[in-house]
């Protein structure tokens, strides 16, 4: 008798082992062996995907981290950056530090052996900017528009918005800088598709010349991606979506754009959802009916939503029990707790804006440590260092009036300055309570946007079902569709950074990749 | 410890403790089904194992017999194929057709942990490779043309089915 050969083996068993094949490289190569091996991979395909949304629509997902190796070339922390996925491997632009150091490197995960490789590519390169947008179209990438905290002398510039078009290609490993007429206004926060060979832009921070504040657009512009020009569509005049920033856009069909959510500045957040819809000739906007409020993600500005299929996946805080009842989570209360970040899109002290201590922070190898940081650490640190300052008042100088008995008193500081005491006890005290901050994590929310054709069109906040925790509160971050799952990138814990006294801001930035992914199946 | 005969294809019979022939499905339903008495003299019939690879199924299922049952839904645990423990990778040190046969007994006798070791051997033999390196370590025929070839390599099987 012969002895058996993987060719004896029943389909399903070779479906089986070609599931524990890596989905990108490896298992197309797989595809070509035979047309058995084909129509066995596509199988697998298939149950994948299926098994991605149902884990999805079931809220039952897997969390797996990957924190880069010491010494392996690896991408730095960053957040607000850009992330695209072309075939095997994710590439991520630009973006920026805790000190808004903004970045211009180009980086590519090979999805298959999740490594970082930073192509170094030729051609006119962007500038180092954060907010930007990224897209693949066909196989290339198109950048656009950002911004970036001008050096920090002089001080108190504003900072500057881009309206630069690039186009990486891949192949070429090159970029191109586009020319172009008539181009919108810079821009950054926005959000794009690309429809058939239109580039789709809406909404996002703008600074007219004349204005001093920026302006939060609710325009839309088209590139046209094979003749490289701008153009404003007509859209009906009625309602449409206000100016924003930082919401989500994806594409419905080839007619349908949706956009959702988004921040209209401080403290002032949207949670609703408009339809572009561009069948005819005139474009209207049509608001979406949201139905179940009560399920809906509390933020839904800084944490980019991802479409898998006729749902969109959005991370977000995890509701605590108690808040988990039909109770709604107030907003405003909320908002409070997170206004240091918002120093991202507003005005900031550049003066006293954080140092990068991250190592490796635009190609430098060691940590960044200026004396002015230690003195500013010793200052707050411990109140005793003043007497420097005190003792070493010229005492040739002292009015006679000060020699008296009470001298001793004066050399003491706290004796002398009561109020000291009152502030370093105040200081340890509030120092602690921060420590004591409960830790908030990441988990999905699902929006079902099945019924969105049609007269009667709504979304619905689907009801959370499991629990999975993700990792710790993040915005800011990018999250991308790879094959059979999503994958979230970097960003800044935002918990973290509203804690004042911290000094290792750098910790908070994250260089980490997430992948969400189905619960490994069995045959 | 009660004991069961199992008899291979080519008519040898093993005797193995029941607890231990019962980390097959396929034999204890078999043996639920049918009411076995554990006492009889009762010899349960493998025609598609042949004695060689019973033996050895037989020696891998003596080895985990204390193993605690795999978790029904491991939580957070990534699908890998680098867990393979050093005994199961020094045990499956094996010629190719013993490999498949052990896929094929643990299928058909339906012992999980069994199959999924001998897939994850099998997935690592695949990682990495050329699609001709595949056709060759595995004596695959490749039945497309030139040109089927070259248009599955352009295909992108991720497309999202509308």
């Amino acid at each position: 008798m012969e002895l058996p050969c993987i060719e004896n083996l029943p389909e399903e068993v070779l479906e089986f082992i070609l599931s524990l094949i890596s989905p990108y490289k490896d298992l197309h190569d797989c595809m070509l062996v035979s047309k058995k091996w084909k129509r066995c991979v596509q199988n697998v395909v298939k149950t994948k995907q299926r098994n991605l949304y149902k884990a999805i629509t079931d809220f039952d997902v897997r969390w797996n981290k990957i924190t880069p190796i010491e010494m392996a070339p690896t991408i730095t922390k960053r957040y607000s950056h850009s992330a695209a996925v072309h075939e095997n491997s994710m590439y991520v632009f630009g973006g920026c530090t805790c000190a808004m150091t903004t970045f211009n490197d180009l980086w590519r995960l090979d999805l298959s052996k999740r490594q970082w490789i930073r192509p170094l590519a030729m051609g006119t390169y962007p500038s180092p900017k954060a907010c930007s947008s990224l897209l693949r179209y066909k196989d290339m990438l198109i950048l656009f528009g950002g911004w970036a905290y001008p050096p920090s002398y002089p001080l108190y510039q504003s900072w500057h918005l881009f309206d630069e078009l690039h186009v990486y290609n891949i192949n070429a490993n090159s970029w191109t800088c586009i020319t172009t007429g008539n181009n919108p206004p810079p821009v950054a926060g926005h959000s794009v598709s690309i429809i058939k060979d239109t580039m789709v832009v809406f909404g996002g921070l703008q600074k007219p010349n004349t204005a001093v504040h920026c302006e939060k657009s609710n325009e839309v512009w088209l590139l046209n991606l094979t003749n490289w020009t701008w153009k404003k569509p007509q859209i009906e005049t009625g309602p449409r979506p206000n100016g924003r920033f930082g919401q989500t856009q994806v594409v419905l069909d080839d007619e349908n754009i949706l956009i959702l959510g988004g921040s209209g500045g401080p403290s002032f957040y949207y949670c609703d959802a408009w339809i572009l819809n561009m069948s005819e000739k005139v474009w209207r906007w049509i608001q979406v009916d949201i139905k179940d409020k009560q399920n809906e993600p509390t933020n839904i500005w800084s944490n980019p939503g991802c479409k898998i299929k006729d749902k969109i996946v959005v991370l977000n805080r995890i509701r605590q029990p108690e808040s988990n009842s039909i109770a709604y989570y107030p907003k405003a209360s909320w908002n409070d707790s997170r206004n240091p970040t918002e120093g991202k899109l507003s005005r900031i002290d550049l003066a006293n804006r954080q140092q990068d201590k991250d190592d490796n922070v635009n190609g430098k190898r060691g940590t960044l440590k200026t004396p002015k940081r230690e003195a500013d650490e010793d200052e707050s640190g411990s109140v005793p260092n003043k007497n420097v300052t005190i003792r070493s008042l010229p005492s040739g100088a002292n009015m006679a009036a000060f020699n008296g008995p009470d001298q001793q008193i004066r050399d003491d500081p706290k004796k002398r300055f009561p109020i000291l005491e009152k502030l370093e006890k105040f200081k340890t005290k509030y120092k602690s309570t921060k420590r004591e901050k409960k830790t908030h994590y990441l988990g999905i929310y699902v929006l079902d946007i099945s019924q969105l054709v049609g007269k009667n069109s709504y979304a619905t906040w689907l009801p959370p079902k499991n629990i999975s925790n993700g990792p710790e509160e993040t915005i800011l971050y990018t999250l991308v569709e790879g094959k059979s799952e999503l994958i979230m990138f970097g960003g800044i814990q935002k918990e973290a950074s509203s804690m004042g006294f911290s000094t290792n801001l750098s910790s908070q930035i994250s260089n980490s990749l997430h992948f969400i992914t189905a619960p490994s199946y069995v045959i | 410890m009660s004991k069961i005969k199992l008899q291979s294809s080519d008519g040898e019979t093993f005797e193995v403790e029941i607890e231990i022939a019962k980390c097959s499905v396929t034999i204890k339903t078999m043996l639920e089904d049918l009411g076995m008495d554990e006492d009889e003299e009762e010899v349960v019939p493998l025609p598609n194992v042949n004695s060689a690879i019973l033996r050895k199924v037989i020696q891998w299922a003596t080895y985990h017999k204390d193993d605690p049952p795999p978790p029904e839904d491991d939580e957070n645990k990534e699908k890998r194929t680098d867990d393979i423990s050093s005994w199961d990778a020094d045990f499956l040190k094996v010629d190719q057709g013993t490999l498949f046969e052990l896929i094929l007994a643990a299928n058909y006798l339906d012992i999980k942990g069994l199959l999924d070791v001998t897939c994850k051997t099998v997935a690592n033999m695949i990682k990495g490779k050329a699609p001709e390196e595949i056709r060759k370590t595995f004596n695959i025929k490749n039945d497309f043309t030139a040109s089927e070839e070259e248009q599955v390599r352009k295909e992108n099987e991720w497309c999202e089915e509308k």
